[in-house]
């Protein structure tokens, strides 16, 4: 069942000579409970696409249709209720409010849509996350791996159909950041949860159901893994 | 290209870059040096103008000094200090037969040398100023009482001295003239005491004595002047001015004196003390007021005070506005100075970028602010020019006089240098903690990040059920980042403070000077808004209460109220007075003993000869009724017929100028207000006893006890009264007073406030009816309430006072709304990162927007709890040091304003933030994220 489609498209930045194609009539379609990977070189627009299609920045044209609704005809006030209900984003560098602690951190989306405080459902989340411990801490007392633990917390914690995250382990070590991709990919099994990963790392990008590559603003391969994944018992096509 | 240059580059490449603030910045100090040009340049120009205007009312003359020998003149004009002198000559009386007003039957004829002609500002109505020695000019007030001369007429001067002598038993005191005779005495008449016709009771126990001078001259009249400002109307005679020629008569001659005006004290005091006794000088004092060099300290202070506390204002709201300019500037460079700082840019010259900004806006600024300064000094001494001379009665000087700019090298000088110091300081800190700031630090931009490693947070569940998400995040904000909103609490604190503790102190100094300076020669008046004419009369209740009663009958007149008022009607007993009435009389007196007075003096010298005298005025029964209600008095007492109901008037003042002590000098000004004149109780009663002719009473008395139906102050009665003096007033109604003035036989006055619709023919008519009755002297007085409550200097100079005053709070407002304006603005643009997260959370424009709104109510909480003892500290320290000075008073805090405006700041606050916060939903900061 397909939850994301994007036609055509097209992100330009700046105007006349000094313009820039960011994007250049992208289209591609995501089923639900798909894992993709992005890859693709520095600039080449990856993570202008995520914010496409997270709603976080209109495109020039083309379209992004997420469960049969093109979001970018919805105007602000409804895009940002959209994406608090359907949409979960990570980033490299955790992008934690700085004075909310960690609890406080994962209900943010939950609470911005005016509903009730889950404590039963927060206290599995934090604990899913492993951070039990330093619920109380605010961002700035935490290590990379747990603020992107949070930031993960806060992408799911309101069952979003699709998450998006831009480099989640590009700031963390080798380890850590396993951590972090196991964490991803558990959520995306458990949760059928559709998974898209912007990544540099290309045994990260290998472990997705599906690879897309992108360069200079278009995508130039787009394969199923095909190797059997051991750990997962899973297979995949390359 | 060097180190420093660089530095001075990448500060340029930054302000260009960030024009917005940098503009905000640039109108900040421009403001700054417009203010401080206004102090310094328009302090000298104000005060310069105002004093040429003065002296055209008062005349060019510093101090005078009368009746001195030809030696004492040459020793005065000896002096170091004295610039210039002009000589007249008083050659006193002399008979006036043509004079049309048997009141004025004499001329009053001095002789004065072409520079006195010059310094008395003498204007010529008809004809022209005397250039020889039998020449004269006449006071136009002669001709426009009636006076049978014309210029050509001749005078005879067959000059003489005029004495008084009392061959009564009893001593005579003339109140108003400071003059008193003991029984037997004989003394010089006072210029000012007026003609007692044939048959006055006066006679009965005085004669006036005619001493010759020996100066006959027959003089010739040129021309008629307008009355000289020292003519008094109720003296007995008119001024009459000579030429002296190049030599005075023999005899004694009057000296008025040009001088350095900072040695006025010291000549008062030294100089000129030892040449001549000091009830021989006079100190031209409305003139050397502008220049704080009068001969009364308590002015001087007052105008000291007001430019001290301008400056300290302006002084710190520009420190606090361009501090945090700085701060939030050294916020936002923090990356790159962390980066100029990894490539070797040593502490010194990150300093140095700093200060390097802070000139680059500094240098424009000073020409631009300098020159706005004078524009608005220029502007506005033209603009209130023919306001203030309006208000002291003096319209033609301001043509005479044109504004000129005064324009020290110190002025300007001053105004350099405090505008620097006051930049450099403000840069100072933010530049060393950008000097200290570490190369990743700077990078991280986690300079600002105030979080404790042991600190925990924990979630507030009901605070969020209560304000949702977006309180969550305010609390979080003001709790954890406290850091970042400092500039904001800041400004606000400083907003809150500059408003309370400016308009507290304006109107501390305001009712300071309106106390020390007012006209207590008033009696009580009827609260301003009621009236726009008068008619009063001492004397003639019946006619006055005839025209009153046809005036009610008229249309086009209304709010019509008549009024009976008497000075000193009756006395009640010493018991009466309080406590704090003695406690404040005694601290007054003691001013005038330096020495000491002790309490048994004061008992038997002032309490035991205490007159306890009581004041009276009435009101009709429909208002007397209101003001009941408006003191929660008693309306029993009212009921009662078998009382005489009256109010207490219980505010009361003593002061040094309103209570004086034969002979001696007060050793400091001292003003005391009264909260309680009397200590009895409502429903009491209250002694009074009425003199009355001895065929009613043979002791002369009648016993009239009131009863306290209520205690009135200047705040619950201010709308219908104002009462001034030191006096014991009580309040009672119109039948009441009608029938005191039956049993005494006359005494009080009556007033007849009224308002009238001046296009109505009929009300036309019968107000220039009631002139003309004026014009007759048939003892009825009329005004408007323009011409009755003329202003005098004292009450201009507290009104300019209260003008400036505005301004400048007018101008710091809009100084601490900039900073506010650039806090707000430059903390939103901080947050732009955290801003854009949320928005990538799923947080609405509208749900931000309340978010910042809360966090704005918390900031203004805080800052008004940072700012509330701030301010009862400053304004307790000023009450201090005010009432240390001055005596004790209470000053009204204007809370109501000060609320108003605190409401106002809170609105514009979210107003900035709805601002900046649509501005940032349209702005795309996704890139912050990368």
């Amino acid at each position: 069942m397909e939850i994301l489609r994007c036609e055509n498209l097209t992100k330009l930045y700046g105007q006349g000579d000094s313009q820039t194609v960011a994007l250049d009539h992208v289209s591609f379609s995501v089923e639900k409970g798909e894992f993709v990977s992005i890859i693709g070189p520095s600039g080449s627009g990856k993570s202008t696409l995520l914010h496409l299609l997270g709603g976080v920045d209109r495109p020039t044209s083309g379209q992004v249709i997420i469960g049969g609704q093109d979001i970018h005809k919805l105007n602000e006030n409804q895009l940002a209720i959209f994406r608090r209900r359907h949409i979960g984003l990570v980033y490299q560098f955790y992008n934690l409010i700085p004075v909310l602690n960690v609890d406080e951190n994962i209900v943010l989306p939950h609470l911005l849509d005016g509903r009730k405080m889950d404590r039963e459902r927060l206290d599995q989340m934090v604990a899913y996350l492993g951070l039990t411990d330093r619920r109380n801490h605010l961002p700035g007392q935490l290590s990379g791996g747990q603020q992107q633990r949070v930031s993960i917390g806060r992408a799911l914690f309101s069952h979003p159909a699709l998450m998006l995250c831009d480099e989640p382990t590009g700031n963390l070590d080798r380890r850590t950041g396993e951590e972090i991709v196991s964490l991803l990919k558990e959520s995306n099994r458990t949760m059928q949860q559709t998974l898209i990963l912007i990544t540099h790392d290309e045994r990260i990008a290998l472990q997705a159901d599906r690879m897309i590559c992108i360069e200079d603003g278009r995508i130039v391969r787009d394969e199923r893994i095909r190797v059997l994944n051991s750990a997962s018992g899973k297979e995949a096509s390359l | 290209m060097t180190n420093r240059s660089i530095v001075h580059q990448v500060t340029r490449r930054y302000m260009h870059s960030q024009i917005g603030r940098t503009r905000i910045s640039f109108i900040g100090i421009v403001l700054m040096v417009t203010l401080m040009t206004c102090v310094f340049v328009g302090k000298d120009t104000v005060l310069a103008y105002f004093t040429e205007i003065t002296e055209t009312h008062y005349g060019k003359w510093h101090m005078a000094v009368y009746d001195i020998t030809e030696s004492q003149l040459a020793q005065i004009q000896a002096l170091s200090g004295v610039k210039e002198t002009a000589v007249s000559q008083n050659l006193h009386y002399t008979a006036f037969p043509q004079s049309g007003d048997e009141l004025h039957p004499y001329l009053n004829l001095r002789t004065y040398s072409d520079k006195a002609f010059d310094w008395m500002n003498i204007q010529v109505v008809e004809g022209r100023l005397p250039v020889q020695e039998d020449e004269v000019v006449i006071s136009y007030a002669a001709i426009e009482d009636g006076a049978q001369v014309a210029i050509g007429d001749t005078i005879q001067a067959d000059c003489f001295r005029r004495y008084i002598e009392n061959f009564g038993v009893q001593d005579t005191i003339f109140p108003f003239l400071s003059f008193s005779l003991s029984s037997g005495e004989r003394k010089e008449a006072p210029a000012d005491l007026g003609f007692f016709p044939e048959g006055d009771p006066f006679y009965e126990g005085h004669r006036e004595i005619h001493e010759e001078t020996g100066v006959y001259h027959t003089y010739t009249v040129t021309g008629f002047i307008e009355a000289p400002s020292y003519e008094n109307r109720g003296s007995a005679a008119y001024t009459a001015i000579g030429w002296m020629g190049e030599e005075p008569i023999d005899g004694n001659v009057n000296c008025s004196i040009r001088m350095d005006t900072s040695q006025v004290q010291e000549y008062l005091n030294r100089e000129l003390a030892e040449i001549v006794p000091a009830e021989q000088i006079e100190v031209n004092n409305p003139v050397l007021a502008f220049d704080a060099s009068s001969s009364d300290d308590m002015i001087n202070f007052l105008a000291v005070a007001g430019q001290i506390f301008f400056l300290l204002l302006i002084s710190l709201v520009s420190i606090i506005l361009m501090y945090n300019l700085f701060q939030l500037s050294f916020a936002e460079r923090c990356r790159y100075l962390g980066m100029l700082s990894s490539v070797g840019a040593t502490a010194r010259q990150k300093r140095s970028s700093v200060y390097d900004e802070a000139m680059c806006l500094l240098l424009p600024a000073l020409p631009i602010g300098v020159l706005l300064g004078l524009g608005i000094v220029y502007g506005g001494v033209g603009l209130l020019s023919p306001l203030a001379a309006g208000m002291m009665g003096v319209e033609h000087a301001v043509h005479a006089v044109p504004v000129r700019l005064r324009i020290t090298v110190w002025s300007v000088l001053l105004t350099i240098g405090f505008a620097v110091v006051t930049v450099l300081l403000s840069s100072l800190l933010p530049a060393v903690r950008i000097s200290k700031t570490g190369a990743i630090e700077g990078i991280r931009g986690n300079v600002e990040s105030s979080v404790r490693k042991q600190s925990r947070h924990r979630l507030s569940e009901r605070w969020i059920g209560w304000f949702g998400a977006e309180g969550m995040l305010a609390a979080g904000f003001l709790t954890n980042q406290k850091k970042k909103s400092r500039g904001i609490v800041r400004a606000l604190t400083m907003f809150f403070i500059v408003l309370s503790v400016t308009m507290y102190g304006g109107q501390a100094v305001s009712q300071m000077v309106s106390y020390k300076l007012r006209d207590t020669s008033q009696m009580g008046i009827m609260g301003e808004d009621d009236w726009e004419y008068m008619l009063t009369a001492s004397g003639h209740i019946e006619t006055v209460e005839a025209i009153a009663e046809e005036l009610s009958q008229m249309e086009g007149i209304s709010r019509l109220q008549v009024s009976y008022e008497g000075l000193w009607i009756g006395e009640t007993e010493e018991k009466v007075f309080s406590q704090e009435y003695w406690d404040t009389f005694y601290q007054v007196l003691s001013q005038y003993y330096p020495e000491g007075l002790s309490k048994q003096e004061f008992e038997t010298e002032y309490v035991s000869n205490h007159l306890n005298l009581v004041n009276m005025i009435s009101v009709d029964t429909e208002r007397f009724r209101q003001m009941l209600e408006s003191v929660q008095g008693d309306l029993d007492v009212w009921d009662d017929p078998g009382t005489i109901p009256c109010i207490v008037f219980q505010t009361g003042e003593f002061s040094t100028d309103s209570y004086r002590v034969w002979g001696r000098q007060p050793s400091s000004y001292q003003f005391l207000e009264i909260s309680r004149m009397t200590d009895l109780d409502m429903g009491e009663e209250l002694p009074f006893t009425i003199s009355v002719p001895e065929e009613i009473a043979e002791d002369g008395s009648v016993q009239m006890p009131l009863t306290i139906a209520g205690f009135g102050t200047n705040e619950t009665l201010g709308k219908w009264l104002e009462l001034h003096r030191d006096d014991f007033w009580v309040i009672t109604t119109n039948e009441i007073a009608r029938k005191i003035n039956a049993v005494r036989g006359g005494g009080l006055d009556i007033t007849v406030c009224f308002q009238a619709e001046e296009e109505n023919t009929q009300v036309q008519a019968k107000l220039q009816q009631l002139n003309r009755l004026q014009e007759q002297d048939s003892g009825i007085y009329f005004a408007s309430k323009e011409t009755y409550l003329p202003e005098t200097i004292p009450a201009v100079l507290s009104g300019m006072f209260g003008l400036v005053m505005k301004g400048f709070i007018g101008i710091s407002s809009v100084i601490c709304f900039l900073n506010l304006y650039n806090s707000v603005g430059g903390l939103m643009l901080e947050r732009r990162k955290e801003f854009a997260t949320l928005k990538s959370c799923g947080m609405t424009g509208r749900q931000l927007f309340r978010m910042c709104r809360y966090e704005l109510y918390l900031i203004f909480f805080r800052s008004i709890v940072i700012a509330v003892p701030i301010i009862l500290f400053l304004c307790k320290g000023m009450e201090h040091v005010m009432m240390g000075r001055f005596g004790h008073f209470t000053v009204r805090f204007p809370l109501g304003l000060v609320l108003g405006i605190g409401l106002c700041a809170m609105v514009l606050t979210v107003c900035i933030a709805g601002i900046c916060c649509r501005r940032n939903n349209k702005a795309d900061h996704y890139e912050t994220f990368l």
